[in-house]
C-alpha cells in the first residue's frame, strides 16, 4: 500500500508547474484547477500502486491528455462565441475578475522598478507561451521545463520522437521571435 | 442575408434542444413494472412502499441498486436490510445523514474506527440486551 | 529534475519564477484540493464531478451573458445534465451509505454527529 504523505509530497512537487501549463492553455484560472484536480485524480485512483518512479512520466501524460480534452471543450465553447458575435448575440466579458493576477510579490527588499520589471518580463513570456500552438507548447515545457528527454516527451503527448522535435524546434523558433518583439532574448 | 440565415438556424437548434432536453428529462415516475429484474431483486424489500415514494427517491435507489452489484456481500446484505429504514426516513433526514455520511468518510480510517466503537458503546448501553451492530472491516 | 542546458535556459528560469509567482488564492486551492484527492479520493472525486460541471455551466452562462439564446440553449442541456449527475451522485453515496459500517439512523443520531463534528475540528 503506497503511503499517502509520499503521494502528497509528490503531487506538492509538481502541482504548480502543472497549474500553470495548463493555464497556458486553458487561460482560465477555475478550469486550469480542475484540470490539475482532475490529473491528479486520476493518479490516484488508477496508478497510486505503481512505483514511485514512474509517477512523474505517467502524471504528465495524464496531464497532456487532460489539457488537452479541456483545450478541444473550451474551442467548441469560443466556435459558439464567433457565431453569436456575428449575430450581434456575443458579450465577452475581458474584465473577468476570476482572471489570474500576478500576486505581488511579497517583502523582498529589491527595488520595486526592477519588480515591476521583473513582473512585467513574466506577463510577457507567459503571454508569448500562450501564443503557441498546443502541441508546441507542451512538447516545449516537457522537454525544456520539466527537463524530460525526447523519448519521454513522446510518451507523455502520445507522438513519435521524431514530432516531439519538430515540435521543440518550432516552438523555440516561435517563441525567440515573439519575445524579441518586446525586446527580450531568449 | 447570411446573418438572418444564421439566426434561423440558431432558433432552430434552441427549439430542438429544449424539447430534446424536457423529452429526456421525463416527469414521470419510474413504477416498479418498469425497474429491469436485478434492479426489482435488489430493491425488492420496497415493494410495497415503492408506489409511495417519490420521483427523486425512486431515482436515487434504481442508482442505488445499480451500485449494489459491485458490493461486497457482507455489504449487499446490510443494503438491503436498512433499505426499509431509509426509505421511511424524511427526505431532509436522508440529506443530513448523506451530508454526515460523507463527514464521516472523509476521517482517517482510525477516528472511523475510533467512532464506531463509541457507536457501538452507546448501542450497548442503551439496548443492552441486544448484540452490537456488525463491525466488518472497510 | 534536471534542465537541459539549452538557448531556453533563460525561459526556464522565467518559468521557474512564474511557477513560485502564483497568485495565494490559486496556490491555496491547489493545495486543499491535492490534500483531497490523496487522503480522501472518494469525496474529491464526488464533488469534482459535481462542482466542476456546475462551474463549467455558470462560465458558459456568464460568457454569454449577452446572449439569451444560447443562455437558455445551455440552460436546457445544463441542467439535465447537471440534475442526471446530481441523480447519480446521490444514488452512489446512497449505496454506499447503506452498504456501509453504520446504520444510516447513525447519521442523524444527534450524539453521533456531535462526535463527528468534534473530531472533524480536530
Amino acid at each position: 500500500m503506497t503511503d499517502p504523505a509520499e503521494l502528497d509530497r509528490f503531487l506538492a512537487g509538481v502541482e504548480r508547474r502543472a497549474y500553470l501549463q495548463a493555464r497556458f492553455a486553458v487561460q482560465d484560472e477555475a478550469a486550469a484547477l480542475d484540470v490539475v484536480q482532475d490529473a491528479m485524480i486520476k493518479l490516484v485512483t488508477s496508478y497510486r500502486e505503481r512505483p514511485a518512479v514512474e509517477w512523474p512520466l505517467l502524471f504528465q501524460r495524464i496531464l497532456q491528455n487532460t489539457i488537452k480534452d479541456y483545450y478541444r471543450r473550451q474551442k467548441v465553447k469560443n466556435a459558439w462565441q464567433v457565431a453569436l458575435s456575428t449575430l450581434g448575440l456575443g458579450d465577452r466579458h475581458d474584465g473577468d475578475e476570476e482572471s489570474a493576477e500576478y500576486d505581488p510579490p511579497g517583502d523582498e527588499e529589491d527595488d520595486p522598478a526592477e519588480r515591476l520589471a521583473q513582473g512585467q518580463r513574466l506577463a510577457i513570456v507567459e503571454k508569448c507561451l500562450q501564443e503557441l500552438p498546443l502541441r508546441q507548447r507542451q512538447a516545449f515545457l516537457l522537454r525544456y521545463w520539466e527537463g524530460m528527454d525526447t523519448a519521454q516527451t513522446a510518451e507523455a503527448m502520445g507522438c513519435t520522437e521524431g514530432s516531439v522535435k519538430t515540435h521543440c524546434s518550432r516552438a523555440v523558433a516561435a517563441l525567440g521571435k515573439a519575445l524579441a518583439r518586446y525586446g527580450i532574448e531568449l | 442575408m447570411a446573418a438572418r440565415a444564421r439566426t434561423a438556424v440558431a432558433v432552430l437548434a434552441l427549439w430542438l434542444a429544449l424539447g430534446g432536453a424536457a423529452a429526456a428529462q421525463g416527469t414521470d415516475k419510474p413504477t416498479w413494472g418498469a425497474l429491469t429484474p436485478a434492479e426489482r431483486q435488489v430493491l425488492a424489500p420496497l415493494v410495497h412502499e415503492w408506489p409511495q415514494l417519490s420521483r427523486d427517491q425512486r431515482r436515487h435507489l434504481i442508482r442505488a441498486a445499480d451500485h449494489y452489484y459491485k458490493m461486497k456481500p457482507a455489504a449487499q446484505a446490510r443494503f438491503q436490510k436498512r433499505l426499509h429504514a431509509w426509505a421511511t426516513m424524511s427526505p431532509e433526514q436522508r440529506r443530513v445523514a448523506r451530508e454526515n455520511y460523507l463527514k464521516y468518510k472523509a476521517l482517517p480510517p482510525k477516528v472511523q474506527q475510533s467512532l464506531r466503537q463509541k457507536w457501538a458503546e452507546q448501542h450497548r448501553a442503551s439496548h443492552p440486551t441486544q448484540p452490537p451492530p456488525s463491525q466488518p472491516k472497510q | 529534475m534536471k534542465k537541459l542546458t539549452s538557448p531556453a535556459d533563460s525561459l526556464v528560469r522565467h518559468l521557474d519564477a512564474l511557477a513560485q509567482q502564483i497568485p495565494a488564492r490559486a496556490a491555496n486551492r491547489l493545495e486543499h484540493r491535492r490534500k483531497q484527492v490523496v487522503y480522501h479520493p472518494e469525496a474529491a472525486m464526488r464533488q469534482h464531478s459535481s462542482l466542476s460541471l456546475g462551474r463549467r455551466w455558470l462560465h458558459q452562462h456568464r460568457i454569454m451573458a449577452g446572449s439569451l439564446l444560447l443562455a437558455l440553449l445551455m440552460g436546457g442541456l445544463g441542467a439535465y445534465h447537471l440534475n442526471s449527475d446530481r441523480q447519480h451522485t446521490v444514488g452512489e453515496v446512497d449505496a454506499a451509505l447503506l452498504g456501509g459500517d453504520l446504520p444510516p439512523g447513525a447519521y442523524t443520531n444527534p450524539q453521533f454527529v456531535q462526535w463527528l463534528q468534534e473530531h472533524a475540528q480536530q
